[in-house]
């Protein structure tokens, strides 16, 4: 641990591994997310951006490396992939509840209704009081602009409207850092705008946000910090500017050349 | 052949009552034990999934009649035993021996349909309840289970069909439900179109319990059908007819 890096890091990982059957995907990855920071990662696919991701909430358990959320940290070794600590285990459910994720496909609970959706997490995991989770998820679904649908079923939604009620679901449990993997990659082309509205709104009020993305021209736009992953390393990364107008890398510059 | 049915509508009726006792709490019982040992099915520890696979490869590969007969025939022969650990009284009565093995008979089935609807989940649902930090507990209960019953509903459903079919069995082992009342009434009366009215009995029970299940299966995927009139009201006539309300 340096001690330049400030302790206010709202996410942090140090030297992240993960191998897949022996195909190491991640050969140590470091990233610190200061607060209000949105970063994008970019890569060709197989680079590990989306394993780099769900290696943040420990959706994928890392072989090694460290995890830092709002001063928790967690030391990761390959043994706890296994039986793990009740201790251990709350700890990982408590830096999820803080790290709220946005899934390419949606993955909205398909038998209950969009505001039981948006309930469930601040109901169960905050603990919080109904009426009051209730009042807060009806509010948070019309900022997404899904007020009117919020006793619909996700079955009888357009692609761009579940995406909107799962960033509403992820907004409630009002994280430290969303977490976005590929959030319009799913999407019909003519849907990928609503989707691309509300987040960038969220980037504009402040919120702390970790995007997979292919989107170019809007990662430009709404970051503040590029990141360019290339065969599970960090090849380059900066400012939207530096990156996308004078690429250093060679395969960067390639990729941003098929982009175009 | 009419006058078989006012004669003896009483024995058969009661008859059908044992039958749908039988078949009704043993499918419960089997409901309640084959929740817990399909989740250990389903486990990674070897210790918890090879003794419940070889349950269910048992009670799935013997007939429910040798089945019947180990139980209620076999405990005789232990008799001394069972009556030391005061279990005499149990595999003494018929009844409860029958009810012993159809409630192991169809928790074996039971455990392998709930093991389809466990691993038919969408991954990415339980990804999402996990990501938010939900506990095994509440995965379970919010997500996996509400999920993996819908799927398994009409299996099971299906099982307890074939279980109320299945327990006709019973009449070997002196007990009178539907068919061991035809038996009798035919020992007595030696009239076949008893046996017609034994099948068109169980041909009722089991339609009230198909037409029984269909509304519940209805309500439990409401979410899958229900197309409300806020959004279709706008939408494009075609769209409306793909949407439309099924009846």
């Amino acid at each position: 641990m340096t001690a330049s890096i400030p302790q206010t890091a709202a996410l942090q990982v140090e030297n992240l591994h993960k191998s897949f059957a022996g195909i190491e995907v991640l050969k140590g990855v470091s990233l610190t997310a200061e607060k209000h920071d949105v970063i994008s990662i970019i890569g060709s696919s197989g680079s590990g951006k989306s394993t780099l991701l769900r290696c943040m909430n420990l959706l994928e358990f890392p072989d090694s490396g460290r995890l830092r959320v709002h001063g928790e940290e967690l030391e990761l070794t390959p043994n706890h992939r296994g039986v793990r600590s009740r201790r251990f285990q709350r700890q990982i459910e408590r830096v999820r509840s803080r790290l709220a994720m946005v899934f390419q496909s949606f993955n909205l609970w398909s038998h209950m209704t969009v505001l039981e959706n948006v309930m469930l997490g601040p109901c169960l995991v905050l603990k919080r009081n109904r009426i009051e989770v209730e009042a807060q998820a009806k509010k948070l679904l019309a900022r997404v602009g899904m007020l009117e649908k919020c006793q619909m079923y996700p079955d009888c939604l357009s692609g761009g409207q579940k995406q909107r009620v799962a960033i509403a679901r992820a907004l409630a449990m009002d994280p430290e850092v969303m977490l976005f993997d590929e959030p319009t990659s799913a999407l019909d082309p003519e849907l990928v705008g609503e989707v691309l509205l509300v987040i960038r709104e969220l980037a504009e009020e402040g919120r702390t946000m970790i995007m997979v993305t292919h989107e170019m021209r809007f990662a430009r736009e709404v970051s503040s910090k590029v990141v360019y992953l290339h065969q599970g390393r960090i090849e380059e990364q900066g400012s939207p500017e530096q990156l996308f107008n004078a690429p250093q890398s060679d395969h960067l510059r390639r990729l941003l050349a098929s982009q175009y | 052949m009419m006058d078989i049915l006012t004669r003896f509508s009483g024995q058969l009726l009661a008859g059908a009552g044992l039958t749908l006792q039988l078949t009704a709490i043993a499918a419960l019982l089997a409901c309640a034990l084959a929740l817990p040992l399909a989740i250990g099915r389903c486990s990674e520890r070897g210790l918890l999934r090879w003794p419940i696979r070889l349950f269910v490869s048992f009670f799935r590969g013997t007939p429910l009649l040798a089945q019947l007969f180990l139980v209620y025939y076999g405990s005789g022969q232990f008799r001394l035993e069972l009556s030391q650990l005061g279990l005499w009284w149990f595999f003494r009565d018929p009844y409860y021996c029958a009810l012993l093995t159809f409630v192991l008979n169809s928790t074996a089935y039971q455990i392998e349909i709930l093991r389809g609807g466990l691993r038919a989940v969408p991954y990415g649902q339980i990804e999402a309840g996990v990501a938010m930090g939900l506990s095994r507990c509440n995965q379970y209960r919010k997500i996996i289970l509400p999920n993996a019953y819908r799927i398994a509903f009409p299996a099971l459903g299906n099982e307890i069909i074939l279980l109320l079919k299945g327990s006709a069995v019973v009449s070997v082992i002196t007990l009178f439900d539907v068919m061991g009342q035809t038996r009798r009434i035919f020992s007595q009366t030696f009239d076949l179109s008893v046996y017609l009215w034994a099948a068109l009995l169980y041909l009722l029970m089991t339609s009230a319990f198909v037409w029984f299940w269909h509304r519940l299966e209805l309500c439990l995927t409401r979410h899958q059908r229900v197309r409300q009139a806020p959004s279709t009201a706008t939408a494009p006539a075609s769209k409306r007819v793909s949407a439309g309300v099924s009846p």
